[in-house]
């Protein structure tokens, strides 16, 4: 009889457990149901819209390129201003530019700054577009995650449209 | 022999009880103290979501404050204006619900820098929530001369 009680309060504090539990498990479940996410989504496509146009409106000190009738310096230049005189350069294939040089005297200070809009909690790539010429500055393999943003220019004199797109992405800790 | 039996089922019968009892309380004490937790855990989550959202928003406003604006430009400073506005300017003006600072940081190459800051962000580092917002933009200098900079919004309660 002694163990026929004992085995029937372990039946009933069982039970009893198990509904406990299983209550509360429930209403934790509708606690943590829906929990409210902040739309890092919007802040990140938000952040690469203003990134493009404060890097493109801004201007540089002073840039250069050589040339085969020597060095061409160009100061106060906005960063939009540079970009199309890069393409046009290549686009048209001016043998007398040296295009090594249009990386390191224009494309490095518009990556510095870029770099400067960015770090540490991004990184970043630029394209730039005009007919069959695409420059590239930062990184050049995109994440799948990545918050991109277009902007559609004119050439300063043909008027001719050209493309700038900036991605932006978050870097994993 | 038949009332020696019953007394042993009698003690037998209430120690299981109190032991399956106090095992029962156990187990229900640990579940309601774990659903409280992550209860206050998500009311927590939920508070610092709301800061950061209406730091973003002022952060926004801020950036297209117009008394601090070229030509009606998001993101565009005016230097001149930069110099005028003060902190009690912008709580007045743009009446966020929370305390703030804000810091607009020069991140050009130009030698010379424009960098102003409205409010003291040390009182945030004793804040239970602080949060802060970045965005880029410019301090327009003259037609020739526009630097980028970035725009760092603390706000704290």
């Amino acid at each position: 009889m002694a163990v026929e009680r004992g085995i029937s309060a372990v039946v009933d504090a069982g039970l009893i457990s198990a509904i406990v539990v299983i209550g509360l498990v429930i209403i934790l479940g509708i606690a943590l149901q829906n929990p409210a996410e902040f739309k890092y989504d919007e802040m990140n496509k938000r952040y690469a819209e203003y990134l493009t146009y404060s890097l493109l409106r801004s201007t540089v000190q002073m840039v250069w390129y050589n040339t085969s009738s020597g060095t061409i310096i160009l100061e106060d230049k906005s960063v939009a201003e540079l970009i199309a005189e890069d393409l046009y350069i290549r686009e048209h294939n001016s043998s007398s530019v040296d295009i090594k040089s249009l990386e390191v005297g224009m494309e490095e200070p518009i990556n510095r700054t870029l770099k400067n809009l960015t770090y540490p909690k991004y990184r970043y790539s630029l394209y730039a577009e005009y007919k069959n010429t695409t420059i590239i500055i930062g990184f050049r393999e995109l994440p799948q995650i990545r918050y991109g943003y277009t902007a559609y220019l004119s050439m300063p004199t043909s008027g001719e449209e050209f493309i700038v797109t900036i991605y932006i992405w978050e870097v994993s800790e | 022999m038949s009332s020696m039996r019953n007394r042993e089922r009698g003690v037998t019968g209430f120690f299981e009880e109190i032991f399956l009892f106090a095992v029962v309380i156990l187990i229900f004490l640990s579940t309601l103290y774990t659903v409280l937790y992550f209860g206050s855990l998500r009311a927590e989550r939920e508070k610092y979501i709301e800061l950061y959202e209406n730091v973003d928003k002022f952060a926004q406003s801020f950036l297209g404050y117009k008394k601090i604006i070229r030509s009606g430009t998001i993101g565009l400073f005016d230097y001149h204006k930069l110099r005028a506005i003060t902190y009690e300017n912008i709580r007045e003006d743009l009446q966020p619900a929370f305390n703030f600072s804000i810091k607009i940081i020069d991140v050009s190459e130009y030698p010379v820098k424009y960098n102003y800051t409205y409010g003291n962000e040390t009182n945030a580092s004793y804040a239970y929530y602080s949060i802060m917002v970045k965005y880029p933009a410019n301090i327009w200098v003259s037609e020739e001369e526009i630097h980028v900079a970035m725009v760092e919004v603390r706000g704290w309660l």
